[in-house]
């Protein structure tokens, strides 16, 4: 016989080979630095909270999956990102039930209950957050302190809120600011070493440049028109761009595929409202930091940006 | 809005593999079958009885706008009423067990008009929907077409039929081209080409008069009417309409050198020039095949080991529909033949969740949203796949090329076409 059975498939029968856990893999390249840089600033605790995120968060993904009676699968690294994410936006010494409760709320809200990673219309990594931070406040603000000298025992946000940009400009250099040598956690503070994540991914294409640029450009936009209004009495577009989770919401957070728009257009407005939002939460809300409330919200509005789709061909 | 192109799409390099100055000619097989319907639209009724004995050049079936012949002398073995197309429809089909004579015999024509000579020689032009050329040209004259565009883009990147074509019969393609433009009265000649096909091109701009070369960027699926007319011009074909409706009549290169040589010569046409290519391929051929003959003859002339062979895709490997069967004919619906061994087929991941990450609708050259109208298809929900435009997919696999989950969409939207089609036609 020399007449072999073809396969009959759909077309197209090639594929770019790009996969889902390729580029979560890539993710998770991309947050090494900022996490080193935080184990160097702060210490062991940034290692231990990580590992007791990502190994409960996978114990409770694989409960959950059998208790729904799913066939258990963890391969494609979905859990293992956003798990170290929360890990870097919660404090180095947070008590391991806390974190438990955080990856539990996580998988369960974020991922399982909607049938798995992909289809959850919310951020579960930012579920997780804001369910910890309303339940643990206290906790969730047991900040880390990095070696050395310290001017403050605060944050930068929370000079900024209590004290004042005077206070601000006194107490932190702005290559302190970059490099994150600050009161905080890894998440939040090296705004140089997100950056160059977040540059290595858009250079990869596991994200586009639309919702990092149009959140940066949101906060910029923003505190320079209140900045330009009252220098004294608001801090500049440049010290919001560098404090507090600005840097890791716009690269890592706003970006997160099942809760961020689709189109262009969405994609833009998704992205500068959620910057512009977060500078109105630090301005006049009661949280310090407005970054992950800001991206939060907007996620809430995706289905609606969704909807502005460009028009069809020939339509 | 010249050389231009649309957003989304694919760059995929060119390959200039197998371009050649003359294409290799597969002997006539033993077998021969010949499909009635090779066009979209009402396929032609078989005008041959079983055990009919054949003269090469003899009618098989024959319409106003379309006449198919036999490409060889012999016997009708059979009349089959029930012969797969590609699309999965079926048509009548004549199958023919070849006499003495080993080459295709001459047809000669008799006629003078452009749109008669067309429909006796069988003239059919390729592309996405085939037509007859005759239909092409009368529509082309009733609607008042002032533009002919030849589409010498290669149907996919991986082709190299139609760089050969421009360099093999710069002249014949260059008169044909005339015949064209004064069948219908156009005023503007133009032949698009991809970037890197110019040189060829110049041969049969410089062969002939007043043909304009446009080159656009090397993208896929920038062979389609759609997206030749979106990158040339700036316009859009409206849904549901042809670009014939904007005044531009669109005909594939191939289509040009027959026209030529039914008119000028006054021959009928019995051969399609095709790309054999793909990973079982030992080296890209471009072979003149005469019309009916069987896939596995072509294979077996370039040399191809038929075991080693796993999928084959009629055209390429982003549009090419899947050929079921080796003995299934070269046709006029044979764009190419990618040809895929078994370490290239299959093997994939299973398709992850949908996860939104938008890629397909970046890539989407219609700008449709593909993980919608593909979740909608496949929840049944035929009422919003077509709300969201599911008709106007063109089917050129950006989507599911680049769909880091795996979701092969085009299938899922093939299936909600079909399921939306046969309603509208029960209604």
């Amino acid at each position: 016989m020399n007449t072999p059975e073809l396969v009959v498939s759909a077309v197209p029968h090639a594929h770019s080979g790009n996969t889902l856990q390729k580029m979560m893999r890539q993710i998770l390249l991309a947050l090494i630095p900022a996490l080193l840089i935080g184990v160097a600033y702060y210490g062991f605790g940034v290692v231990q909270v990580a590992a007791i995120a990502v190994v409960s968060a996978l114990v409770w993904q694989v409960l959950l999956q059998k208790a729904m009676h799913k066939p258990v699968c963890l391969a494609n690294m979905t859990t293992v990102v956003s798990a170290l994410l929360l890990a870097m936006i919660m404090p180095p010494g947070l008590p391991w039930w806390a974190v438990c409760v955080g990856t539990l709320t996580m998988v369960l809200l974020g991922m399982e209950i909607y049938g798995g990673y992909g289809n959850n219309p919310f951020n579960g990594v930012l579920i997780a957050w804001v369910v910890l931070q309303i339940s643990f406040p206290a906790a969730m603000s047991s900040w880390a302190y990095p070696p050395g000298e310290l001017m403050t025992i605060n944050t930068p946000l929370q000079v900024l809120q209590e004290d004042g940009p005077f206070f601000v400009n006194e107490f932190f250099s702005f290559s302190d600011l970059l490099m994150g040598r600050t009161v905080g956690f890894a998440g939040q503070t090296s705004a140089l070493f997100l950056l160059l994540g977040g540059l290595f991914l858009l250079y990869r294409r596991v994200i586009t440049w639309h919702i990092p640029v149009s959140f940066l450009a949101g906060v910029v936009a923003f505190a320079g028109l209140f900045w330009a209004i009252n220098a004294e009495a608001h801090a500049s577009p440049l010290f919001h761009l560098v404090a507090g989770g600005t840097m890791i919401s716009a690269f890592f957070l706003a970006t997160d595929f099942p809760s961020s728009p689709v189109t262009k257009t969405g994609m833009l407005l998704y992205g500068f409202s959620a910057g512009v939002l977060t500078v109105v939460i630090r301005i006049w809300g009661q949280w310090p930091d407005g970054a992950f409330f800001a991206v939060f919200l907007m996620s809430m509005l995706t289905p609606l940006l969704d909807k502005i789709a460009p028009r069809v061909y020939g339509r | 809005m010249k050389g231009e192109t649309f957003a989304g799409g694919l760059r995929w390099p060119a390959s200039d593999a197998g371009v050649t100055e003359s294409f290799l000619t597969v002997p006539l097989a033993e077998k021969l079958v010949v499909p009635m319907g090779q066009h979209d639209g009402t396929p032609l009724k078989a005008g041959v009885k079983k055990k009919a004995e054949l003269q090469g050049g003899d009618l098989l079936g024959e319409s106003e706008t379309l006449c198919l012949y036999s490409p060889a002398a012999g016997s009708v073995t059979d009349v089959i009423k029930q012969f797969p197309k590609l699309d999965g429809t079926v048509v009548p089909a004549v199958a023919i067990a070849r006499g003495e004579a080993e080459s295709s015999p001459v047809v000669p024509l008799e006629g003078d008009a452009p749109s008669e000579l067309a429909a006796k020689a069988g003239i059919v032009d390729s592309g996405r929907s085939p037509e007859p050329l005759s239909t092409k040209l009368m529509r082309a004259k009733e609607k008042g077409c002032s533009t002919l565009l030849i589409n010498g883009v290669e149907w996919e990147a991986v082709l190299s039929s139609k760089r050969s074509l421009m360099r093999a019969f710069p002249e014949e393609i260059a008169q044909g081209i005339g015949v064209l433009k004064d069948a219908i009265g156009a005023e503007t000649v133009m032949l698009a080409v991809s970037t890197g096909a110019e040189a060829a091109a110049k041969g049969v701009a410089e062969a002939g008069e007043g043909i304009e070369v446009t080159p656009l960027p090397q993208k896929h699926p920038q062979s389609l009417d759609e997206l030749l007319v979106k990158g040339l011009w700036g316009k859009e074909i409206p849904a549901g309409r042809k670009a014939d409706d904007l005044g531009i009549l669109v005909l594939d290169l191939e289509t040009a050198l027959h026209t030529k040589r039914a008119v000028v010569d006054k021959q009928a046409c019995q051969y399609r020039y095709i790309t054999v290519t793909g990973t079982a391929v030992p080296e890209t051929t471009n072979v003149a095949v005469p019309l009916g003959t069987p896939v596995r003859e072509v294979l077996r002339f370039c040399k191809i080991d038929p075991t080693r062979v796993a999928k084959i895709a009629v055209g390429g490997p982003l549009m090419g529909p899947p050929l079921p069967d080796l003995d299934m004919p070269v046709t006029w619906e044979t764009n190419g033949l990618y040809v895929l061994d078994r370490d290239h087929v299959g093997g994939g991941a299973l398709p992850e969740d949908c996860f939104k990450c938008g890629a397909c609708v970046r890539v989407c050259p219609m700008n449709l949203m593909p993980f919608l109208i593909a979740g909608f298809s496949q929840a049944d929900s035929f009422d919003l796949a077509e709300n969201n435009s599911i008709l106007s997919c063109v089917e050129c696999g950006c989507c599911a090329y680049v769909c880091p989950a795996q979701i092969p969409m085009v299938q899922w939207i093939q299936l909600g076409k079909s399921e939306i089609r046969a309603e509208r036609s029960s209604e």
